[in-house]
């Protein structure tokens, strides 16, 4: 179980990074994730680049999944990271979906 | 002068009926017997482990050796994620020379197969950072997206890094000790099952378990009286940003780059001295990246080269790579890795590598990686 | 003056097809169609919930609004979906969308009316100066019982409306809440599906509070159903709206272009103001449109609105977003849901 304060301390980060756009420098399909993220898999995970600078990971849950590229444009979006249906406290993170 | 004395591999694999400290205990009472050197003789021990606290709750390892030994020499151990037995072997290297005529043993061992591989997978996954973890990436997933990079950039394809696992499966088919000794083709490799695309099953590294133990000594007098004795040239050590993210380059680990070109200078001799190396091929692209990083390999033609099996046994390459079977065929046990590694070119230079021996080898270098480039050890070995 | 300066709705892009889920259980699609009028539904992910879909929809409130976000002294969040059983989201909305210290955050539950009873309750605060502007929101993944009748309806997704003073590009005049106690749907706690009262859920719940609440503030400002362009009513299903429209006097006219339940399927708390948007996307000026939201349990709040000149400067564009669609199989469906 991850901390509720380490989940709260980074609810801070998150929120600067919401609603901005970038650019896929890199890109993977897990099909073999840790438990928290079994029920997404299999899911495709990108580094991008932010038009403001920062390199971000995330997965991606746009249209453009069985088509992902280098230089794709994508934007920053908020979704439940881990898939847990238990008594934690619910973690919320960054991913990514196509830029418009 | 720091020398190896004797080296000691467990078998790497799965193996049920030995715990996490049967393993340490093996490891270190057969090194000690087969160097015919008594326990009292030995004055520190450097043990590496990097997960016995998060999978089995289980710390303080120096103090449980020190209960099998039944001593009260000073114990230490290292964690630096996969480098963790690399680091033991340099953290040992500077005691000796702060502590002239002495003698250590270097022991790293790892038990992985008790957990489920989600388990093992999440665990591994603290050697990364909390972003990269809150992404739902993998190890072989961070690779994944190394190895894109460099298949993107270099205009290769899956064949140019899965050629890896293929040589050293070959390698490891050698190796009596390895957690896998069979050969692989380049076709089994490149459609293997997917684990994070472009990596497949046969791309990745094996979870094992394992131990492995070395003796070192600054004792000239022990050095003289060995039969087989190997010195340590140099080991460095170099660091880098957890998150992969962070560094200057996507294509290339800074870690080894630095630690290497250390490592080169303190042994004063050239790249093309080496004749056999153990490099960190955690997946296949990793040994790619590491032959570039060290120097062997021009930045770009790792692709090219390791399609040709160019550092295979039996190839008239001017440097073979990975005759253990590396820790794809080899197996994986995270902190026996680093010194299965030094303890392979030990053999090599000292003759002892059976089936796998390279000829004409006088120098030998290990490399370890800890994380995705977070921690890199380079060890340069002479006789 | 109160009213609504802007809106924003979130609907995500999954649909499943009546058909595809009616052949799972062996039952024959065009029945079912025809007697619910829902042909598809859409279908929130795995990884989404009414709080992420919340701040979607709330994102695109503010962004087409100038209020300084410190004038938003209160935030709602009405939900039947919440992702806690005890945690307000509405503190996490307001986190996330940069709304923080001196404000009133409150989860309100009410079955598919908990937001719209949060318009009614902001207007007080308002009209007090409490604040000078409230973001109410309504947000649903809504799961109905394998096999059961509510599978092909209940759906996912978020509206949301900035309220205040002035600026409005919808007035709200008049106002009104018509309640009872009547158990027509429910959820005990620690129950995961929703139990429903069958037959009970129509004559003596559904219609008879919109009936009574729209009878009553229709007659208090003197108004008749031809004074409205459109009417907007809460959509269980596609043939609801339409009967209760019918009763009290509004034309199929009237009311279908805010049937989006067809193909969007039923929000819960966000049905009403989803189809209250697609309306608002074409009105025009000085329209008056009438809205009666209904929530189980029950009761019905009712809203007189009229559309000023400055909505043409705030719309979006709702119909490529309904038409923004991923077809999905029912296996998946149920992994969405989390129900597998």
């Amino acid at each position: 179980m991850i901390s509720p304060v380490k989940i709260w301390r980074r609810q801070k980060n998150i929120r600067n990074m919401l609603g901005k756009k970038g650019v896929v420098l890199s890109w993977t399909i897990i099909y073999t994730p840790s438990n928290d993220f079994k029920k997404s898999a299999p899911y495709p995970v990108l580094l991008a680049q932010l038009d403001s600078g920062e390199k971000v990971v995330g997965q991606y849950v746009g249209t453009l999944y069985n088509d992902l590229k280098i230089g794709m444009r994508i934007r920053t979006i908020l979704r439940k990271t881990r898939i847990t249906h238990n008594e934690d406290i619910i973690s919320y993170g960054i991913k990514f979906t196509n830029e418009i | 002068m720091i020398s190896i004395l004797g080296y000691y591999s467990t078998q790497f694999g799965e193996l049920w009926e030995r715990s996490l400290f049967d393993l340490v205990k093996e490891s270190i009472d057969s090194l000690l017997k087969e160097s015919k050197i008594e326990k009292k003789e030995i004055d520190a021990i450097f043990f590496s482990n990097m997960m016995s606290g998060i999978l089995e709750n289980n710390l303080h390892g120096s103090s449980k050796i020190a209960q099998l030994l039944n001593t009260h020499i000073p114990i230490f151990r290292s964690e630096a994620a996969c480098a963790s037995g690399g680091m033991a072997v340099y953290l040992a290297v500077q005691y000796l020379k702060a502590n002239p005529g002495k003698t250590v043993i270097v022991v790293g061992a790892e038990k992985m197969t008790d957990f489920s591989p989600e388990e093992a997978v999440e665990g591994l996954m603290a050697a990364a950072s909390g972003e990269e973890q809150e992404a739902g990436l993998t190890f072989p997933g961070l690779y994944a997206l190394l190895a894109q990079i460099y298949l993107n950039s270099y205009h290769y394809k899956h064949e140019n890094i899965g050629a890896i696992s293929v040589k050293n499966h070959f390698h490891g088919f050698l190796n009596e000790k390895a957690h896998f000794k069979r050969k692989v083709t380049l076709k089994q490799v490149l459609s293997s099952p997917k684990i994070a695309s472009p990596l497949g099953v046969l791309d990745c590294s094996p979870i094992s378990d394992g131990a492995s133990a070395i003796i070192i000594t600054s004792n000239t007098k022990k050095i003289k009286q060995a039969k087989r004795t190997c010195s340590i040239l140099s080991s460095e050590i170099a660091s880098d940003s957890i998150s992969f993210m962070e560094r200057e380059r996507l294509d290339s680990l800074t870690s080894t780059v630095v630690a290497g070109n250390k490592a080169f200078k303190e042994a004063g001799i050239k790249r093309s001295d080496i004749r056999v190396a153990e490099l960190h091929d955690c997946f296949s692209i990793a040994e790619i990246l590491g032959m570039e990083d060290l120097g062997f390999w021009k930045k770009g033609e790792g692709g090219k080269r390791a399609l040709a099996y160019e550092t295979m046994l039996g190839n008239s390459g001017s440097i073979i790579v990975n005759t253990s079977g590396g820790l794809k065929a080899a197996g994986h046990p995270i902190g026996a890795t680093g010194i299965k590694q030094v303890g392979e070119i030990f053999l090599q230079l000292t003759h002892q590598a059976d089936k796998r021996q390279v000829h004409d080898v006088y120098y030998g270098l290990a490399h370890n990686v800890g994380g995705s480039g977070g921690t890199a050890v380079v060890t340069i070995l002479g006789i | 003056m109160f009213g609504i300066l802007s809106y924003g709705y979130y609907i995500p892009r999954f649909r499943i097809k009546t058909e595809d889920i009616a052949s799972v259980w062996g039952k024959n699609s065009t029945d079912i169609i025809h007697s619910l009028a829902v042909k598809e539904k859409s279908v929130a992910g795995i990884d989404e919930d009414s709080l992420t879909m919340a701040y979607e929809s709330s994102s695109m409130a503010l962004k087409s609004s100038k209020v300084k976000k410190k004038n938003i002294k209160t935030v709602f969040f009405g939900s039947e979906s919440p992702p806690y059983a005890v945690n307000p989201a509405s503190t996490t909305l307001a986190h996330f969308l940069g709304i923080e210290e001196q404000y009133l955050a409150s989860d309100m539950q009410f079955a598919c009316k908990a937001a719209t009873g949060g318009i009614i309750i902001a207007s007080g605060l308002i009209a007090s100066g409490f604040t000078k502007n409230a973001l109410v929101v309504a947000s649903d993944k809504a799961t109905g019982r394998p096999h059961d009748a509510l599978e092909y309806t209940a759906a996912s997704g978020s509206v949301a409306l900035l309220l205040g003073k002035t600026n409005l590009a919808v007035r709200i005049i008049d106002m009104t809440s018509y309640s009872s106690d009547t158990p027509d749907f429910w959820r005990r706690e620690g129950i995961r599906y929703p139990s429903h009262s069958g037959r009970f859920t129509g004559k003596p719940s559904y219609f008879h509070h919109i009936f009574q609440a729209s009878t009553l503030i229709l007659k208090k400002n003197k108004m008749k159903p031809t004074d409205f362009a459109y009417a907007v009513f809460h959509m269980p299903n596609g043939t609801f709206p339409l009967k209760v429209g019918s009763m009290l006097g509004f034309t199929e006219r009237q009311i279908s272009p805010s049937l989006v339940v067809n193909t969007l399927g039923n929000s819960y708390t966000a049905s009403g103001l989803m189809g209250l948007v697609s309306v608002l996307e074409i009105a025009k000026t000085n329209d008056y449109i009438y809205f009666a939201s209904y929530g189980s349990g029950a009761g019905s709040d009712a809203f007189i609105l009229q559309v000023t000149s400055k909505l043409q400067k705030i719309k979006h564009e709702f119909k490529s977003a309904m038409e923004n669609k991923e077809y999905i199989n029912y296996a998946h469906y149920l992994r969405c849901m989390e129900i597998i």
